[in-house]
């Protein structure tokens, strides 16, 4: 796969992901590297990391960018390393063993938002001014988009800026809100119109009328800045207008993609965090004699969070595997090179969402599950539950709230489909007369059934398009009542796709292969259930007014010949057996 | 100045340990290897000295295909070349044969300074740096806890002595060093030098290449078993009189300490 929705229309037995099984010599150290640092350096401090701490924040910040971990998007010149994304992604991912999300928050913003903009946009001078000392950790950035009148809605931004009458600095005027490393950063890229134009400025400390806010009192990340910005007459130097006037919207928006498969990194990471936690808990904790890991409640709890962390895991490596299989002949001395990253980028938008929202909903539900697990002593504030509780809330809400992603990744799909980007066209009528396509696949293949549960998946993902098409037209993209179950079908579908396309890569004698195909089982059961609700309900939809019965038959006639009677509990048992023996998640 | 540190391979603490069929040896399953601790502070030793008066830190390991890894850690971490020794032969050793390899390899690479850590996570014998040196031939320190160079042919070392006690002493090269933690604070390794890593070299030494007929032993394990807990309480009861009877009884035939 290296096409941005390509799992929509591959089968099972074609098409390539990418997954950890396939990291380079390099990205296992990488691994290991991030892993030690947050373990020695983040995790002993982890606790004074949850109060606002400026002084500590900035002293591990600089070290992380001593080390690397800030420069990995940056160009060599500029003193970055230019490493793949699989690499931006084993960073954020592994920062999470330090086991503190504020520093997490602090540092996805510098390396995402903050920062991307000035490299893919920023002229040459820019780039020698700003980027060494942000990549080294000197300064650190920030991201002020959001204004109290505009969130998601971009364009009805108010901040205005006007060049003065000399014609050497833009003055601008105006609120924005909720700014991430608001209080520490020494330079923040913004934005405001001009002449009624979106445009991107990139402020720093000599900027005269940046007024900074005082502290917001949040839910959680409580050791992360977050503050308005006032701008007051501004004075922003001409030179410091990142890219043409006008160019507001596509920056926030392509950068923006990143940010959302960056965050999706680090809820993936702090999935697994959550149940190793919840996990050395249940084995500390006795009651009625024995520890409470060794009741079959609990038991069930730890087999589906294994399940929710590994899926994270797929969808959030095939997607920046994906975008670097499409660079990987694009050198980064190229002069189109961040033009082509971005339009690849944006290829990827279903993907970049995906990683957003499967992450961040598998750390939301291990997150629950944990404080369930510690039980009274999840709610209290000396056990690690409920600081983890507060902290994983905001993942649902920023880089676009979730319900934001559910509407790129149905109506991106929808517009991919309309400008035949990829086959979807094609796909509603060949799987019209072929629900369950024959797969070259051996009938003995361990997850056989899977696989047609999958096509079947596929070819009902169609059929229900094809009805919300013929019914809605392109008017669909409006109509959020079918957006959302389409959203959610493309969600499951994508899971259970990509995770048998990971399982199915892992060699024969690899010691996770038996115990992914079941972690497979279990996701397809799963998601497969979603998937068929979610179908059901958009036919009832499309027939509103006429008799649903024509398509609900067709779709059920169709199931039947599946003949797929699945046996949850035999695989939760299995994983947990697996989980008890390795006694931390096991399938890195 | 030109240095070498010996590093050993070790199970991480929270590894599983379970004993292999042969009852000498572990089971490599679900065993998270890494480099031994005290290793690391001789690493991070060894680079500081070189930071400050040049010269070329070589790291040098003993073990099986797997410890090539702690080889690669050091490179990332800024030392300039490897040397690994392994072979099915060299499974199992004591550190007077491991120290006999390490001096056949070392001997002439005429090194000023061999730093090792004080004693391994996993066997804590603490003898490999000591007879390293005595096959050597050079001057020698024990559990080092800060180093300060002197000159071309100096170094004076602050030794960690019992019940608090320190004690600088001056040694003339070469001489082999064995590093107390926290002598210093153990650098991570960046992405770059991760990068870096690939283009070090790295020389492997196998039994072949050594002229050594055999490899001297002066201890065998004859059988690895994991300390079974024996925990016992016994209640006494009776009138005061009976329980100081019995509880003598105890003491003077049972415990044998009356």
């Amino acid at each position: 796969m290296k096409r941005g929705g390509d799992f929509i229309v591959s089968p099972v037995d074609k098409g390539w992901v990418f997954s950890r099984e396939q990291f380079t010599e390099d990205h296992k150290m990488f691994v290991e590297a991030v892993r030690e640092f947050g373990r020695d350096r983040v995790s002993p401090v982890k606790e004074d990391l949850n109060k606002l701490n400026r002084d500590l924040s900035r002293e591990i910040f600089r070290e992380m960018g001593e080390l690397g971990f800030l420069g990995i998007d940056f160009p060599e010149k500029h003193g970055g390393l230019s490493l793949d994304k699989v690499t931006t992604t084993i960073v954020a991912e592994n920062l999470m063993s330090g086991g503190n999300a504020s520093l997490l928050v602090t540092f996805s913003d510098h390396t995402g938002i903050a920062t991307l903009p000035i490299i893919w946009y920023g002229s040459e001078e820019q780039k020698a001014k700003y980027l060494p000392k942000l990549a080294n950790g000197e300064w650190m950035g920030s991201f002020a988009l959001t204004e109290p009148g505009a969130g998601s809605d971009v364009m009805s931004a108010k901040v205005t800026a006007r060049l003065n009458e000399e014609g050497t600095h833009y003055l601008l005027n105006g609120t924005k809100i909720f700014v991430t490393n608001g209080s520490w950063a020494d330079t923040s890229v913004t934005f405001a119109k001009v002449d009624g134009k979106y445009t991107a400025f990139i402020l720093d400390k000599n900027c005269e009328g940046w007024v900074i806010g005082p502290e917001e009192h949040k839910m959680g990340i409580k050791g992360s800045s977050t503050c308005t910005f006032f701008y007051e007459d501004c004075k922003v130097p001409v030179e410091n207008r990142l890219g043409e006037v006008g160019q507001g919207t596509a920056i926030a928006l392509n950068v923006l993609y990143t940010g959302r498969y960056k965050l999706g990194a680090t809820t993936m990471g702090g999935s697994k965090y959550a149940l190793n936690i919840a996990l050395n808990y249940a084995f500390e904790r006795e009651q009625f004699n024995r520890p409470i890991a060794e009741f079959a409640m609990i038991k069930r709890k730890f087999a589906q969070m294994v399940v929710r962390s590994w899926e994270a895991d797929t969808i959030c490596y095939i997607t920046v595997g994906s975008i670097d299989k499409a660079m990987e002949n694009i050198k980064p001395d190229d002069p189109d090179y961040y033009v082509i990253l971005q339009k690849i980028i944006e290829d990827h938008g279903i993907e970049a969402s995906l990683s957003k929202v499967v992450a961040s909903e598998a750390m939301a539900y291990n997150i629950d599950e944990a404080v369930q697990i510690f039980g009274g002593a999840g709610y209290i504030e000396d056990y690690p539950a409920s600081v983890m509780y507060r902290d994983e809330r905001i993942n649902r809400i920023f880089e676009g709230t979730n319900e934001i992603n559910r509407l790129i990744i149905g109506s991106t799909t929808l517009k991919k489909a309309i400008l035949e980007e990829i086959p979807i066209r094609e796909m509603i009528g060949e799987r019209e007369t072929n629900w369950i396509p024959e797969l070259a696949l051996a009938p003995e293949f361990p997850l056989y059934k899977e696989a047609q549960v999958i096509e079947y998946s596929r070819s009902l993902l169609f059929y229900v398009l094809n009805q919300l098409i013929l019914k809605y037209g392109q008017d669909l993209k409006n109509e959020q009542w079918a957006l959302e179950p389409l959203a959610n079908m493309l969600i499951a579908l994508a899971v259970m796709d990509t995770g048998f396309k990971r399982c199915r890569l892992i060699p024969e004698n690899d010691a996770n292969r038996s115990a992914t195909e079941v972690v497979v089982k279990l996701s397809v059961m799963d998601h497969f259930e979603d998937l068929y609700s979610a179908a059901i309900d958009l036919l009832q939809l499309v027939s509103k007014g006429t008799d649903s019965r024509v398509h609900l038959d067709k779709v059920e006639a169709q199931k039947k010949l599946l003949d797929y009677v699945p046996d949850r509990i035999a695989c939760q048992q299995t994983i947990v057996d697996l989980l008890y023996r390795h006694k931390q998640y096991f399938l890195d | 100045m030109k240095s070498c540190v010996l590093i050993k391979q070790v199970p991480d603490g929270d590894s599983p340990v379970v004993i292999a069929d042969d009852q000498v040896s572990l089971k490599g399953e679900g065993i998270t290897w890494t480099t031994n601790e005290t290793d690391g502070y001789a690493l991070e030793e060894a680079l500081l000295l070189k930071e400050a008066h040049g010269g070329e830190v070589v790291v040098c390991t003993i073990g099986k295909d797997s410890a090539l890894q702690v080889v690669k850690d050091a490179l990332a971490k800024g030392a300039d070349r490897g040397i690994f020794i392994t072979d099915p032969k060299f499974d199992n050793l004591d550190s007077f044969g491991k120290a006999a390899i390490f001096a056949q390899v070392l001997k002439d690479e005429n090194f000023d300074l061999i730093f090792s850590g004080l004693q391994s996570d996993n066997s804590s014998n603490a003898q490999t740096g000591l007879i390293l040196a005595e096959f050597l031939g050079t001057s020698h320190a024990t559990m080092v806890i800060g180093t300060e160079w002197i000159d071309e042919s100096r170094i004076k070392v602050n030794r960690e002595l019992e019940a608090g006690w320190f004690r600088w002493t001056e040694l003339d090269f070469p001489a082999s060093l064995t590093i107390q933690s926290g002598i210093n604070k153990p650098r991570y390794a960046s992405l770059r030098g991760i990068m870096l890593m690939k283009k070090k070299p790295i020389a492997t030494v196998t039994a072949e290449d050594l002229a050594m007929d055999e490899i001297p032993a002066l201890s065998h394990i004859k059988k690895l078993y994991v300390p079974r807990k024996t925990k016992e309480t016994v209640f006494i009861s009776g009138s005061p009189e009976e329980i100081v009877t019995q509880l003598t009884d105890k003491l003077e035939n049972e415990i044998k300490v009356l």
